[in-house]
């Protein structure tokens, strides 16, 4: 066995230290970064602004001050709804796993609250769409106000399309329970079926395939729901394997 | 605040931090990623502005468990992408082994690069915070939002998991030699 002192030897030499010119805050990398960050201000600002004429203003009292947010629908418009962030105390912020059509965010944080934090729940905790142009769920601890004091609004469930999805999800396990090996175009007319039976317009499907254009393979299945985008990217399945359902 | 004493602040904070919060990401992350994450950084740090530590050693602190969260959340998505990405690549290369060392530290020959890779994300941020980004014990508690007791005793069980798996690898040969050699 190595000594403490090879140990820690060992573990300081293999420091990928990137040098005083890959961190330089004068360089044009930083000037850069810089910019692409007052951009990214600008535009959360920017997204506020055009929100305000169609919303409600709503203005809280509180003790300490005077909080305003701009309510939007509250129904969390995520890059990805299977997922929602639990703020825990001081730095402890997870990010976890979610079903917009069957889970309740503060039930779901609340229940995983202490084997992630290792602290005992909050007695209340609140579930909130923050302003960001991602729109993330999360769940503060505390009551209603915590949405106001985050500037973000009260989630009040999920949007007509995230409850379709999951739906859609959930079907598509039900459906294809038990197969190892789904030829492309039996899947990619579930889909569609799936898409019409739960109002998915403008979404499609189709093959993740790289530039040089391979062609599909025997088995399918979900690599990647891009919803931004609404597209289920297919990938090809190896034969014989479960089929993992995203 | 005014839009210019907005921008003043931002770029003060900027300056003052940046060497330490690149430094962080560029250890854990490809340039590009890093570049990425850091800019993230600072626009989550504007928007949550209001809790920013009035000392500049607790905003650098503050900064890192930012980045922490930040690079946790980009290699969430990265790891789907590259679940997407092995399945076309089995279908283009069907004859090609798949890597089993996302790392390259076992191609590389180097044993301590593939035991931390090994190592559990938990242990490695540990060990990197303590041994890469050379933070005290009180420091890396703060970062992680974690007390001191904890940071003790998780870097001591990191440390003896370390050694084990450096031994299993090794059982007859002292890994720093291997490094001492080829310093030579």
């Amino acid at each position: 066995m190595l000594s403490d002192d090879v140990l820690d030897r060992m573990l300081r030499n293999s420091d990928p230290d990137p040098g005083d010119s890959a961190t330089d805050p004068n360089s044009p990398t930083a000037e850069r970064i810089l910019a692409q960050v007052r951009r990214r201000t600008r535009k959360r600002r920017r997204r506020t602004l055009i929100m305000a004429p169609v919303v409600a203003l709503v203005v809280a009292g509180a003790t300490a001050g005077t909080y305003a947010w701009v309510a939007g629908d509250g129904k969390g418009h995520t890059l990805d709804s299977t997922g929602l962030v639990c703020v825990g105390p001081d730095q402890g912020d997870a990010v976890v796993g979610f079903d917009p059509g069957a889970d309740d965010p503060v039930a779901v944080c609340r229940q995983q609250w202490p084997g992630m934090f290792g602290q005992p729940v909050p007695d209340a905790l609140t579930a909130c769409v923050d302003s960001s142009l991602q729109g993330s769920i999360k769940v503060y601890p505390g009551g209603k106000d915590q949405c106001a004091r985050h500037r973000a609004d009260p989630y009040l469930g999920p949007t007509r399309e995230q409850l379709g999805l999951s739906r859609l999800r959930a079907d598509l396990r039900e459906h294809f329970t038990d197969r190892t090996c789904i030829p492309h175009p039996e899947l990619r007319k579930v889909i569609g079926e799936l898409y019409a039976r739960h109002g998915l317009d403008g979404w499609k499907a189709a093959h993740f395939q790289t530039a040089d254009k391979e062609p599909e393979g025997p088995c399918a299945d979900i690599g990647f729901i891009d919803e931004p985008e609404r597209v289920i990217w297919l990938g090809d399945h190896k034969d014989g394997t479960p089929v993992n359902w995203p | 605040m005014n839009a210019d004493e907005r921008s003043e602040r931002l770029e003060q904070l900027f300056r003052q931090t940046f060497r330490r919060v690149m430094a962080y990401c560029l250890r854990r992350a490809s340039e590009a990623a890093a570049h990425d994450a850091v800019a993230e950084v600072y626009a989550v740090a504007w928007r949550k502005r209001r809790q920013l530590p009035v000392d500049d050693e607790e905003a650098v602190l503050w900064l890192l468990g930012i980045a922490r969260r930040v690079l946790a959340n980009q290699a969430r998505s990265q790891r789907r992408w590259a679940r997407l990405l092995m399945r076309v690549a089995e279908r283009a290369e069907p004859d090609t082994p798949p890597a089993a060392d996302p790392y390259g530290a076992e191609e590389a020959g180097d044993g301590l690069a593939a035991a931390l890779a090994q190592a559990s994300d938990a242990d490695r941020e540990l060990l990197r915070l303590a041994y890469w980004d050379d933070l005290s014990r009180s420091d890396i508690a703060t970062v992680l939002g974690i007390s001191v007791g904890a940071v003790d005793t998780r870097l001591h069980r990191a440390r003896q998991r370390l050694r084990q798996r450096l031994a299993t690898a090794n059982p007859h040969q002292d890994p720093s030699k291997e490094k001492d050699h080829a310093e030579r």
